[in-house]
């Protein structure tokens, strides 16, 4: 009852809080580009980030502080220094790189054991699914074992940072999940 | 705000005291969301000034810090981004992990709604965080940096390419086109930056650097540019050997051209340009030193200071030329500015003549007094050049510099004086007389113990030679009864001088020692005994031993001899201070300093001043190259073996010392030769023995006392005839660099013998004779 009213008093007044999103994922998996997508909703050409992007996006009323940071190899373990206050994580899978999936596995439950992300939200984008060797999304799920994920909310969606396809779908879940929270 | 409230309390500083563990415990104030923008500022103010106070960061508190701090780029605030640039700046000296802000930092720079000074800081920040693999994605930005609209984004970018040719030179060359047009720019200080640049990437190939100057010379507008134009124009002119070249001629031109320019600083540089040149007549300088010669009357104490400058430094090599100027020069020995007043009254100095001297000198003397020491000194020095050009015009100098004396100053000004007053007792020979006086007169009131002892060493010297020395002992005399016990003795000794140099005086000097014995202080007692001692056995051999022949100790010698004996604890025997001052004067009597010694046979010693030692040309092929002539030095035996000629020169070598009886059967005698880092011993052997052939002679040398020397290589001679000598060799380590390791030791010579017309391959039998020991002294490093 009492989130209700809380709830009702944030949109009343609308001096809701931001969400802080981080969106992760190795090299080249699109990171960059979803987050442009997102933000202004057409495709950018993108360099590899050299440490982060981060952008202001109001979806549905939601204000979403989303960080972008760097997925290559040397940047990975600069990642924790961001995870601190983060709400939900985006971790985007380059569908058609099925020789790096198992690498992307290892990345994600390295990273689910810290303790700053306990309570984050986990929304895995299998993107690239506009390419035509894309994975399918039950095999990139198995591949990654994301049903041994226990104590979180988690969920999986196709996505193509080209097309737009599964973002907004994405997005709508999140504030769904953080609404009732 | 904390400032004002700060301000307002009676704390003068606003930060002062604040501790570098609680500004980084702070720093957690960064994670908060939303961003307090104020504080965060405010915090990075902190940060920047703990680190401006010296404060360091160690890698992990560096990295802490930026991690947390780089999150405040999501803020839009501009005072907290620039403090965010300056930071990053400061923290990429403790980490380069800053390179994770280079993707912030490129959006800043391409970003809309930073102002243009904004981007230019981002371009400037981001060649600090920047890292290799940046460089590709950095090379488009930059170079449409440099040909942006703003003058200081391209300058930003121009100076991060300066920068970026030390990390990546390929990158920077490609940049032509818009190095081309940044070069035409219409703004002075990106044209400025443009040139720096050009000339980074070519400097190296002077055909390149000329053609930049000469297709840039008429269409810059900048001043900064053109007076690095002119200092590249120097560069090529001091490289291109023919100064009649077209080339030469278009750049001396320009030079020229330069002196007429309408911007100060340019015509300013074009005249230090050329009055550095070191290949001009003063015809060719007239026009500079005539721009020099206006800008003397400048009402900017800058451009009189620069000026004066350049001309004090071209007066060395055309006093006649800079005289030109001497009006305006004795218009400013007055200046308020008193580098200005003393470099005008030193360039005077050195253009004067002899006809202007005495008129300068009195022109001086009214100014000198509101000088401070520190200028006072270079003056003097300027006058002591002076008197060594103009030896007849003394008497005015002197008067000049007593005057010196007589006023209040410091020590080093005071010294300078006497040091010059000394000079040119020494140089003029007519001076001597007037000199004196006036240093007699100095030490009547001096407060200077080191000055009055010098000068009482001195007068103990030159006093004796004047006309009237009892004049001066007066002098001396009082010193003895109203200074210090050091002053005293210093008195004593000099007052020994006048005995020694003049009979006639002894009776009363007698006198005064006489009453000194009487003194209070033991130093003054005991030289005062000793001196009347020698003076009253009228012996002038004794005197002349005693007190006439400089007793000459090698401080450092002798300080390294007393801490030795000091570490060995070994007090049964007194210390031996024979060695070091018996070494010391024969060194300085021969004053061998280049280190090259030649035997001098019948410096040997007597026992082997008789050794008979004949020249016989090797005729073994056996004996190569270790049989050596006796005559020559023992450098050239040192130069024919390969691993010790390498080591080149010695620091010194040491006489030739006898290690055996002359006559013995094989009579060996040992040269030290002092390396940096080791000290060769040279064995000379010679054999005796008729019918006896030795071979594979060498010397085993143990190390008795002399710690700090290790064993290293050994050269053996291989064979020796009867009636030859040959040279072995051991070469000892100095294990301690810098230490002077000194010592006995004792040597065996090792050899085998065999007839002499025995076969080459006949290995003989071995034999060893025992050698003196060989002593290692201080001595032998000086």
């Amino acid at each position: 009852m009492g989130n209700y009213f809380s709830n009702l008093f944030k949109t009343l007044f609308n001096i809701e809080q931001e969400l802080r999103i981080l969106i992760l994922g190795l090299d080249n998996a699109g990171k960059t580009t979803i987050l442009f997508q997102l933000q202004v909703g057409e495709v950018v050409t993108t360099v590899p980030t050299i440490g982060f992007n981060v952008e202001t996006i109001t979806y549905n009323n939601v204000k979403f502080q989303v960080w972008d940071l760097g997925g290559q190899t040397n940047l990975r373990p600069y990642w924790r220094c961001y995870y601190g206050n983060t709400d939900a994580i985006i971790y985007v899978i380059d569908s058609t790189d099925t020789a790096r999936i198992g690498t992307a596995k290892k990345e994600l439950f390295a990273m689910l054991d810290e303790k700053e992300l306990k309570d984050a939200i986990l929304l895995v984008f299998a993107n690239k699914q506009d390419l035509p060797t894309a994975m399918k999304v039950e095999e990139i799920s198995e591949k990654l074992s994301l049903s041994k994920i226990k104590n979180r909310t988690w969920t999986i969606f196709k996505t193509s940072a080209q097309t737009g396809e599964g973002l907004k779908e994405g997005l709508n879940f999140l504030v769904e999940k953080i609404k009732n929270r | 705000m904390e400032y004002k409230k700060n301000e307002e309390d009676e704390q003068p500083l606003p930060l002062q005291n604040i501790d570098k563990i609680q500004v980084l415990q702070e720093s957690r104030v960064f994670n908060e969301s939303p961003i307090k923008t104020r504080h965060c500022v405010f915090l990075i103010t902190k940060i920047l000034y703990c680190l401006g106070q010296g404060e360091t960061l160690s890698e992990m508190e560096a990295n802490d810090i930026f991690f947390n701090m780089i999150k405040l780029f999501a803020s839009e605030d501009t005072k907290l981004r620039r403090m965010l640039y300056l930071s990053i700046r400061e923290l990429s000296s403790y980490t380069d992990q800053v390179f994770a802000a280079s993707n912030s930092l490129l959006k800043d720079m391409n970003s809309n709604h930073l102002t243009d000074d904004y981007k230019a800081n981002a371009i400037r920040t981001l060649r600090t965080a920047t890292d290799v693999s940046m460089f590709g994605a950095l090379d488009r930005h930059l170079k449409q940096a440099i040909v942006d609209q703003s003058p200081s984004i391209a300058s930003a970018a121009l100076v991060t390419g300066l920068h970026l040719t030390d990390v990546n030179l390929d990158m920077v060359r490609k940049w032509t086109n818009e190095l081309q047009s940044a070069l035409k720019s219409q703004y002075h200080m990106v044209q400025y930056h443009a040139i720096a640049l050009s000339y980074k990437l070519r400097h190296n190939d002077a055909l390149a650097v000329s053609k930049l100057v000469s297709s840039n010379i008429s269409s810059f507008r900048s001043p900064l540019a053109h007076t690095l134009l002119i200092r590249f124009a120097v560069k090529v002119l001091q490289q291109e050997s023919n100064k009649d070249s077209e080339r030469s001629q278009s750049l001396f031109k320009y030079l020229d051209t330069c002196l007429t320019y309408r911007n100060d600083i340019v015509v300013l540089e074009a005249c230090k340009a050329i009055c550095k040149m070191d290949n001009l007549s003063s015809k060719e300088l007239t026009a500079a030193v005539t721009a020099l010669q206006s800008f003397l009357l400048s009402n900017r104490s800058i451009q009189r200071y620069a000026a004066i400058q350049i001309l004090n430094n071209l007066a060395i090599k055309f006093p006649s030329l800079v005289s030109l100027c001497n009006t305006e020069m004795e218009g400013l020995v007055s200046d308020a500015n008193r580098n200005i007043a003393t470099l005008a009254i030193t360039t005077l100095l050195k253009t004067g003549n002899e006809s202007n001297i005495d008129r300068l000198m009195r022109q001086i003397t009214k100014f000198m007094s509101d000088m401070p020491d520190e200028f006072k000194v270079i003056v003097v020095q300027a006058i002591r050049q002076l008197c060594y050009k103009y030896p007849s015009k003394y008497q005015s100098m002197l008067t000049f510099l007593s005057n010196g004396l007589r006023e209040e100053g410091s020590y080093d000004y005071k010294r300078s004086i006497v040091d010059t007053i000394i000079g040119i007792i020494e140089n003029i020979p007519d001076a001597m007389e007037n000199g004196v006086d006036y240093l007699c007169e100095f030490i009547e009131d001096c407060e200077f113990t080191l000055l009055l002892q010098q000068v009482l060493h001195f007068l103990g010297q030159v006093g004796p030679k004047c006309q009237k020395p009892s004049k001066c002992i007066r002098y001396v005399y009082n010193r003895v009864i109203l200074e210090s016990a050091p002053v005293r003795a210093s008195a004593v000794i000099a007052l020994a001088k006048f005995a020694a140099h003049v009979p006639s005086l002894r009776p009363s000097i007698d006198v005064i020692l006489q009453r000194t014995l009487q003194d209070n202080d033991d130093e003054v007692r005991d030289r005062a005994v000793f001196y009347l001692n020698v003076i009253r056995k009228e012996s002038q051999e004794e005197i002349k031993k005693y007190i006439l022949d400089p007793f000459v100790i090698n401080n450092d010698s002798l300080e390294k001899s007393l801490i030795r004996y000091v570490e060995s604890a070994e007090f049964e025997s007194p210390f031996d201070i024979e060695n070091v001052i018996h070494h010391s004067v024969t060194h300085t009597n021969s004053s061998s300093s280049s280190g090259v010694v030649v035997v001098d046979s019948s410096d040997v010693g007597q026992d082997t001043s008789s050794l008979p030692i004949t020249p016989i040309v090797a005729k073994d092929s056996l004996q190569q190259s270790t049989v050596s002539q006796p005559q020559e030095s023992p450098l050239s035996a040192l130069n024919k073996v390969p691993q010790l000629a390498k080591m080149g020169v010695p620091k010194k070598s040491s006489k030739a010392i006898a290690l055996t009886e002359a006559d013995a059967d094989y009579s060996v005698v040992c040269v030290k030769h002092v390396f940096e880092d080791f000290i060769v011993f040279q064995f000379n052997v010679k054999n005796n023995v008729q019918q006896q052939k030795l071979k594979n002679l060498h010397v085993e040398m143990n190390v008795k006392s002399a710690d700090g020397l290790e064993d290293d290589i050994m050269i053996e001679a291989l064979s020796l005839p009867f009636n030859a000598t040959a040279s072995t060799f051991v070469r000892m380590k100095i294990s301690e660099p810098g230490a002077q390791p000194v010592g006995k030791l004792s040597n065996t010579l090792m050899f085998s013998a065999c007839e002499a017309d025995a076969e080459s391959d006949d290995e003989g039998d071995m034999d060893e004779s025992d050698l003196n020991d060989i002593k290692v002294e201080a001595d032998d490093y000086h």
